[in-house]
């Protein structure tokens, strides 16, 4: 493992590096099937558009995480907390696995779960927020499952896989979180 | 039927379902890694599927150690006990 910073059963993430640019990352934004329901991911993506993203990126307010193999040490996804407002203590939370492997299809659950703990133990968030095209069964299944509960909904929204799509909000808090999980942190 | 074997079979039986693959088919080692049709979409339905039959939640952590059937089915019992 190079540079965990939270680390599961089958995956660690670790903070973005600039060799990243070099590997697949870059080439999932150019794919369809994986950008068909991001909102600003429609342009074809290049390695310089990647350099360019990587060195815009705010720690203080987006902190996104490379989702690594921990057998393999592969980059085989993104995620992020962005958007954090450190006064309010929440954030928008996002998550793009790029590999089509077989091995890693069920890895956004993984993913998800340390994502969650960065947010609400490390960081303590205390509000996290999500947006998806309510035709996206897998983000909106993701969700589910991990009780965000829809708060809101856009109709129409946005162009997503050749029609315009409603967009749900979704919002976990702490206190659900923690009690969902049987956790009694001493904050 | 005693209990353990109705909550074997009832396992068996949604994941037919969800992956859409005769009962027959099930069996113990079956896994995201060895089936085609378990995809992530159908996985997480698994999971779901399994929490509203039961009525039990699972948590974040029970969750991603749902890797495969027989690791779905163990921690399912345990819920349960």
């Amino acid at each position: 493992m190079k540079n965990p910073y939270e680390i599961g059963e089958s995956i660690y993430l670790r903070s973005l590096e600039a060799e990243d640019i070099e590997g697949p990352w870059y080439e999932w934004f150019s794919d369809y099937e994986l950008t068909k329901f991001l909102g600003d991911r429609f342009l074809p993506n290049s390695k310089k558009k990647q350099a360019d993203f990587f060195n815009s990126i705010n720690d203080h307010s987006s902190i996104i995480f490379a989702i690594i193999d921990k057998e393999t040490d592969k980059h085989i996804g993104v995620c992020s907390l962005s958007g954090v407002n450190w006064f309010h203590r929440y954030s928008d939370i996002a998550l793009i696995m790029g590999s089509k492997e077989p091995q890693h299809k069920v890895v956004a659950i993984e993913a998800m779960r340390l994502l969650l703990n960065i947010a609400f133990v490390r960081l303590k968030l205390l509000n996290l927020r999500a947006s998806y095209a309510v035709t996206n069964l897998p983000s909106a299944t993701l969700l589910s499952l991990f009780r965000f509960e829809k708060v809101g909904l856009y109709k129409n929204l946005c162009y997503f896989d050749g029609k315009y799509t409603d967009v749900g909000l979704s919002q976990l808090t702490r206190s659900d979180w923690l009690v969902r999980n049987s956790l009694n942190l001493d904050d | 039927m005693n209990c353990e074997i109705s909550v074997d079979l009832k396992i068996k039986e949604i994941t037919s379902s969800v992956l859409s693959l005769p009962l027959e088919k099930i069996n113990d080692n079956l896994s995201p890694a060895n089936c085609d049709q378990w995809d992530s979409l159908r996985h997480m339905n698994l999971i779901s599927a399994i929490e509203d039959q039961f009525e039990i939640s699972f948590s974040d952590h029970e969750m991603s150690e749902m890797i495969n059937l027989i690791k779905i089915t163990i921690l399912t019992k345990a819920k349960l006990k």
